[in-house]
């Protein structure tokens, strides 16, 4: 057989060469010339009479513009009995404001082209507004209306609650949600936001009413709490003008400070299985409390991260995907967050494969802090250096990226200095970092799979303490209608 | 320079949404277009709005050219175009992208197999490259090993996808359930387990020689270039790249269907879903900017007849959507709707039905047409923001058309859209007697109804 392919490759050669010209390619890797340094220009600010930031980044081309209005108030501010009224009242935002019904309002926005968005997170309320620049003022009168005089149908909000409830019972079918939730949980406890589980009480929820959603709105809406974030092909002025009118006159007040929080204390590794009878892969989430943003190892530890699971050709990619073909991608992260987000590792994996797979993700977390070189450290920067470009294409992802920054309380001038500073990261900082944020003998490890195929193995691995449970006794009772 | 910001018209256009627009809105994506000697058709767009540069290659074969037993190896082949070629050693594929600061993926469809890369402009000619490398010297480096690992790779990309995902299922059973076995539609493009298992190394050189020329491929490079030097770069890599024999067509089945086809699947799921689909004319025939237009009309957004009935008006709906799936022999049409707790997929599909009939026996008014002609041509143009995916549209409108610059006849075609081509569209292809229905139920749910059978 292997013969039969060496003659046949000849043959193609032969022929491959009669049809070359004289000269032929040298077929080796290029060189390349020398890479532009890339620097994202400075975001434009500028205050409206009444003191409300505005942000504001030129994107020339297509006559589009992106607004973000950020709200510094998100489910962080919800007390106990409270959950879910940051997001419902988001969601309600946009269900009927200045007079026109839901309805009419989307109509409106549609006939214009125009798209509109609110969100929540955990630290904000965020309305977005994509539209022609020649549609900005028709969409912005009703995006302004949407932000300062929602009317909070009650209509509107039970559908917005029986939406929700039905969310959350979507939650117990998932398996990647299942995993996501349990790990934020484990890491950061019940009374944390971030750590409180998409379906934690649903009961209270069903009992918010219109009066607490127009409370929620009318202390934490206002000029004192907002900034706006701009891109688009618009010039400043124009822009200006348009928002004075717009927002000008919201009143300013002083915002709420958000409570403080703190994660749970780091705890001995431990390994907890959510069962899932019949799984064909197992959900595999492991890792532990991230890094601050505003730590001075920030960007090493981003570099150090490319390098274990940040890319396609990162270390835990290539164990688990291409060496081992236990899963269709292997990845981790430090996820941003204002109050320090987690580091995670995670995969979806075949299910005989669930305790070699693990132990794979250790042995990639040990090599981390062993053995690393300069050029691992050269190929991570440059990646997250010369690729930086893509993110100022579109301009509702420009708007995005400074949006996020604002939710994450840092400043809007990071982007101009992320490649210098990914530059200045050196591999002692790399093997520094390493050690110091990746602590695998504190590890969480949950699986979401087959209890019956993977308990077994995952016992024999002594990795830790072996927790089991069932999908509702980690997320606890499945909602029901009418049960508060 | 950015060549969106061409013509008056294209502000025009979007400016003008409200109103009524006639003609093809003289909306151009201006390229450079022409086709080396092995007939590779190159496309090449300026745009220098950012100092990045999106290379695009489209080989015209997906998995309605796999053979009966060899379902998936389309895709499972995509996989192993990233593995190496004779210059390009197994995993420097990625490692040489990522290190200038490149990313790269490619997908595979029922038509066509596309890869591309966005890196920096100073590293363009590595993209041509790594892409002429692999379409001219890949069986060198062919081995068992790299089909195993990827073939692997592939079953778990296909438990992630379909099998351990709920309703997963949903999309690999409407293609069987749509298409007479044997038809190039019939098998779901991930294809089935025991033919990934089954693919060897003879089966990746036979498509490789078949598939794989660069007559059968389009090359699209659109970013931040030079014309002419990025002419020279694209010949010193692929004219040299031998012609490949004529490529087969596409194995052409009818495919009709004279009453409608149901079944029921079990999941792990807490709600009930009912899918319908249809089939509709081929890929950017007559249908094509109706049936776009006709599933807004009918799933998107809160003042869409069946969001606005099945969610917002009876609130029996937790979702419903509806695209046009196109496909160069024909395209399918398909609606999905995910019921409340308590509600079956049943009252669901009673109130959809109505609805199709509402919309076969009177035709919407013309402002129902324009408020969702509005939101079509408002996404279509936002879609075209990054070069990766102005790159693609170049691609998909050449494959499907002939012509990369076709957007302007896409956004003119979406306009005159008349309400009348609505309900004759409906009455002739969303035909209750030629459409299947899957639903999707609880697992005890069915084992309950069906007497209690595992």
């Amino acid at each position: 057989m292997s013969r039969f392919i060496r003659i046949f490759s000849i043959l193609v050669v032969v022929t491959l060469l009669g049809s070359v010209t004289v000269g032929a390619v040298d077929r080796s890797k290029p060189e390349l010339g020398e890479a532009q340094p890339f620097t994202a220009k400075p975001v434009q600010q500028f205050k409206l009479s009444n003191g409300l930031p505005v942000y504001f980044y030129a994107k020339p081309g297509l006559p589009l513009v992106s607004l973000k209005t950020w709200i510094g108030t998100g489910a962080a501010h919800e007390t106990a009995g409270q959950y879910g009224l940051a997001a419902l009242t988001a969601t309600l935002m946009s269900e009927g404001a200045g007079g026109r019904d839901a309805l009419a309002l989307a109509e409106a926005l549609e006939m214009l082209g125009a798209k509109l968005n609110v969100d929540s997170t955990d630290h904000s309320i965020v309305a977005g507004l994509n539209t022609t620049v020649a549609h900005l003022a028709a969409a912005g009168e009703i995006y302004r209306d949407v932000l300062l005089k929602p009317d909070f149908p009650e209509a509107e909000i039970n559908r917005a609650k029986e939406s929700r409830l039905n969310r959350m019972l979507q939650v117990y079918d998932n398996p990647y949600a299942i995993g996501m939730s349990v790990f934020f949980n484990q890491v950061y406890g019940d009374k944390h936001p971030y750590g409180r589980l998409d379906t934690m009480g649903w009961q209270d929820f069903q009992g918010l009413t219109r009066d607490h959603l127009t409370a929620f709105h009318q202390t934490h809406v206002h000029a004192g709490n907002m900034a706006v974030v701009v891109a688009g092909a618009i010039d400043a002025t124009t822009l200006k003008a348009e928002l004075e009118k717009l927002f000008g006159q919201v009143p300013a007040k002083k915002a709420v400070a958000e409570p403080t929080y703190k994660p749970l204390k780091p705890a001995k590794r431990r390994l907890l299985l959510v069962d899932k009878p019949g799984a064909a892969q197992s959900f595999i989430g492991i890792g532990h409390l991230g890094v601050a943003l505003d730590d001075k190892d920030y960007v090493a530890v981003k570099v150090m991260n490319t390098i274990l699971g940040g890319s396609f050709a990162s270390r835990l990619n290539q164990n688990i995907r291409e060496e081992h073909g236990y899963a269709y991608n292997a990845s981790s992260h430090f996820i941003d967050r204002a109050a320090v987000g987690p580091f995670l590792a995670l995969s979806n994996v075949q299910t005989d494969a669930t305790a070699p797979a693990v132990k794979e993700f250790f042995n990639e977390f040990e090599r981390m802090t062993k053995d690393v070189t300069e050029s691992d450290v050269a190929r991570a920067k440059n990646y997250l250096m010369l690729g930086y470009p893509s993110a100022f294409g579109a301009v509702d992802q420009i708007s995005d990226l400074y949006s996020d920054l604002l939710d994450d309380g840092r400043p809007l001038s990071v982007p101009e200095h992320y490649t210098q500073a990914v530059a200045a990261v050196t591999l002692a900082d790399v093997q520094r970092v390493a050690k110091k944020f990746l602590q695998p003998k504190n590890m969480l490890v949950v699986v979401v799979g087959d209890r019956a195929k993977v308990e077994k193995e995952l016992k024999a691995l002594k990795m830790g303490k072996l927790t089991i449970q069932s999908i509702e006794q980690a997320l606890g009772e499945k909602p029901k209608k009418g049960a508060s | 320079m950015n060549l969106f910001k061409w013509m008056p018209a294209a502000i025009l256009v979007v400016c003008g949404m409200v109103g009524t627009l006639t003609a093809d809105d003289g909306l151009k994506m201006p390229h450079v277009r022409y086709q080396l000697d092995n007939g590779l058709n190159v496309i090449l767009y300026q745009d220098d709005s950012i100092p990045m540069v999106a290379v695009n290659m489209w080989y015209h074969v997906g998995s309605g050219h796999e053979k009966l037993g060899r379902t998936g190896f389309a895709h499972l082949f995509e996989h192993i175009l990233f593995e190496g070629s004779k210059n390009v050693p197994e995993g420097n594929f990625d490692i040489w992208l990522e290190e200038i600061g490149g990313n790269n993926n490619g997908s595979t469809t029922t038509d066509r197999t596309n890869y591309y890369e966005i890196l920096p402009k100073h590293a363009l000619e590595l993209a041509l490259f790594l892409e002429s490398d692999r379409m001219g010297f890949l069986l060198e480096a062919m081995s068992q090993a790299k089909l195993d690992g990827q073939r692997d790779v592939v079953k778990n990309e296909r438990r992630q996808r379909y099998e351990n995902t709920p309703y997963g299922m949903v999309f690999p059973t409407m293609m069987e359930m749509l298409y007479p076995k044997g038809h190039p539609y019939s098998w779901p493009t991930i294809g089935y387990m025991e033919d990934l298992d089954a693919a060897s190394l003879d089966d990746v050189k036979a498509f490789f020689q078949t598939y794989y020329g660069p007559n059968n491929a389009s090359l699209v490079i659109a970013g931040d270039i030079e014309i002419d030097a990025t002419k020279a770069l694209v010949a010193k890599w692929f004219a040299d790249i031998p012609r490949g024999n004529p490529v087969p067509p596409l194995g052409s089945v009818g495919a009709r269907i004279d009453a409608e086809k149901r079944r029921v699947l079990e999941d792990d799921v807490q709600l009930e879903r009912v899918t319908m689909a249809w089939h509709t004319p081929p890929a950017f025939g007559p249908g094509e900017a109706t049936f776009e237009i006709m599933s807004a009309l009918l799933a998107g957004g809160k003042n869409s007849r069946l969001y606005k009935r099945l969610v917002y008006d009876l609130q029996i709906a937790q979702q419903v959507s509806a695209f046009h799936w196109t496909k160069l022999q024909g395209c399918d049409f398909v609606i999905s709707a995910t019921a409340r707790a308590g509600v079956s997929a049943a009252e669901l599909e009673k109130v959809i039905d109505e609805e199709l009939e509402k919309l076969k026996k009177e035709a919407p008014s013309a402002a129902e047409v324009q408020r969702v002609v509005n939101v079509s041509r408002a996404e279509t143009l936002a879609g075209l923001q990054d070069l990766e995916s102005i790159a693609d549209a170049l691609n998909r409108f050449f494959f499907y058309t002939g012509n990369p610059d076709y957007l302007g006849e896409w956004l003119g075609a979406l306009s005159h859209v008349e309400p009348e081509d609505l309900s004759a569209m409906a009455q002739t292809y969303l035909r209750k007697d030629g459409r299947i229905v899957i639903t999707v139920v609880p697992r005890e749910k069915k084992a309950a109804t069906e007497g209690g059978k595992p």
